[in-house]
């Protein structure tokens, strides 16, 4: 199948969504609203931006050690994204993939033709990505 | 990951929920960073704060204790600004879910040290042991001082506390505690203040790095503290190397196996320029004065006892020392709290340092501070409303008498 990419699957499980796409990583603990999901980041590529339903795409985690907990605590909350595709993932955002149960896959070939909108499904115990048909906006 | 049969049987669930979460987050880890196996960790150190972990991840630390998860290894707990004396019926809001939290590591075995200075406190990993400490600021100072080894922890701190194991990456294997950068320190480097900013300089210069410092005279236990906090909170290396002083540099080729590479400089201007960037108060009025952060050691408070004999802090001035529980004891022993008292300052027990997070204690609106603390001075700006200073703990002392901080060049 010609729009499925292989990766290394971190964190098993299925989901689908639309990508929210960012080169940077992203601050679970303290750069990201826990009642909104948003983005409050100052400067971050994705300031503003909803995580509610997305695939996240993005870099990895950064910041705080609280990270793992934050992770959990928006996707908890209902606001957080449904999965993550990470270029390279760290011990924090994988503890926090754990704590929060949704999928997380790394280092997908074609990591870079991931675009904002695609509907895609990941399959964390296989390391998947799915470009699915259509387009969709996180928090729609 | 290659896992040993016990572990795989803990991996299964054989060993009870509580632990059977606890590999699923180790075993992610270790996938996610390629380790090859499991390592024994001797200790955990975990941070753990309500305003983190949110309702949901205070029922999943609940959930933990209930499911019969116990400590296997001995693990201390700084459940931050957390005030053990306050009755828990009388707690509210984030303050009794921080309480609750704490509870439920207590259920678990862990020690309540409530302290973002466990080494203060006496409780300090051997060389060459592999542990699992989560309070950033304490990592350059087990890796590079006490030549133990930790990663940056997080949630994973918790999980090898109730495993006794962590992935075997990173700080773990020597190849990754080289040095990387050589810093000649061109100009004495002296007090908790001095040493504080080094390491925010290092950190902001050399993103990432392992620095090996040349030229530091024997820093004094409250420096290389300082050094260490400094470095972690306006960075993510989880090392230095001081040749001569650490472990693991007895040598310039120690330090640099494949050779050292050509030294940069760190000088009196790098400095000055570092606390320029940083200071936000420009006037001499002082209202507050704030030492200990990360918590005094008992030397630090010593210290001040000595600086306020016979002298009074300031009608209106606020002089406060945090500190955690052991050396608290030892310093009402010494008659250091006394003195301290007496004189006119404060000391809190086991707190969160004043203004060093965006909760409380906070700032009052517009406070000028004054603190021998790189860390605070680095934090506080950011998510606090007052001005700060960086001192060192006498100028800071004869501020808190006299209402006033000079300017003054070093």
């Amino acid at each position: 199948m010609g729009n499925m990419l292989q990766g290394i699957g971190v964190v098993a499980g299925i989901a689908e969504g639309p990508a929210l796409v960012t080169r940077d990583g992203v601050a679970f603990n303290l750069g990201v609203d826990m009642t909104s999901g948003r983005v409050v980041e100052r400067g971050h590529e994705l300031e503003g931006a909803c995580l509610k339903g997305a695939v996240l795409v993005c870099r990895g985690g950064k910041g705080s050690g609280g990270l793992s907990y934050g992770l959990l605590q928006v996707v908890a909350n209902g606001c957080g994204p449904v999965a993550i595709v990470a270029e390279q993932a760290d011990a924090l955002i994988a503890a926090g993939a754990v704590l929060a149960n949704i999928p997380l896959v790394h280092r997908i070939s074609g990591h870079d033709r991931l675009r904002p909108g695609m509907r895609l499904r990941i399959d964390g115990g296989q390391g998947t990505v799915t470009v699915l048909n259509g387009q969709g906006t996180p928090c729609g | 990951m290659r896992l040993t049969a016990e572990q795989q049987a803990m991996a299964d669930g054989r060993a009870g929920e509580a632990v059977r979460q606890a590999m699923a987050m180790l075993l992610a880890v270790g996938k996610a960073v390629e380790a090859p196996r499991l390592i024994p960790v001797a200790s955990a150190h975990i941070v753990i704060d309500a305003v983190t972990l949110g309702e949901p991840g205070l029922k999943q630390v609940d959930g933990l204790a209930r499911a019969g998860g116990r400590f296997v290894i001995p693990t201390t707990i700084n459940a931050v600004a957390c005030d053990r004396r306050a009755a828990p019926d009388r707690l509210q809001g984030a303050a009794l879910r921080q309480h609750e939290v704490l509870q439920a590591c207590i259920a678990m075995g862990g020690l309540a040290t409530c302290s973002c200075n466990p080494i203060g406190q006496g409780i300090v990993p051997s060389f060459g042991q592999s542990v699992a400490w989560s309070e950033s600021g304490t990592a350059p100072y087990v890796n590079g001082v006490l030549g133990a080894r930790t990663n940056r922890e997080g949630a994973t701190s918790l999980a090898s506390a109730l495993t006794g194991f962590t992935p075997d990456y990173g700080m773990h294997r020597p190849q990754a505690r080289k040095g990387e950068i050589l810093v000649d320190l061109v100009a004495p480097i002296s007090g908790i203040d001095g040493f504080g900013l080094l390491g925010l300089h290092l950190a902001r210069r050399w993103p990432g790095r392992i620095p090996v410092l040349r030229g530091l005279s024997s820093p004094q236990l409250d420096e290389w503290i300082a050094l260490a906090s400094s470095f972690a909170i306006a960075g993510s290396a989880p090392m230095f190397h001081a040749v001569g002083l650490t472990p693991e540099a007895p040598s310039l080729a120690a330090a640099f196996p494949e050779g050292a590479p050509a030294p940069e400089r760190v000088g009196d201007d790098d400095l000055r320029v570092e606390r320029q960037r940083l200071e936000s108060e420009p006037g001499e009025t002082i209202d507050l004065v704030v030492l200990g952060c990360p918590h005094a050691s008992l030397q630090q408070l010593a210290e001040a006892a000595r600086l306020m004999a016979g002298r009074r802090v300031k009608s209106g001035v606020d002089c406060v020392l945090h500190t955690s529980q052991g050396v608290h004891a030892l310093a009402e022993a010494a008659g250091h709290v006394a003195a301290l008292t007496a004189a006119g300052a404060r000391l809190t027990v086991g707190a969160m340092c004043y203004g060093c997070d965006f909760r409380d204690p906070r700032f009052p609106e517009g406070a000028r501070v004054a603190t021998n603390s790189g860390k605070l001075l680095f934090v506080a700006p950011g998510s606090q409303r007052a001005r700060l200073r960086l001192a060192d703990t006498a100028a800071c002392l004869d501020a808190a008498v006299t209402g006033r901080l000079p300017r003054y060049n070093r």
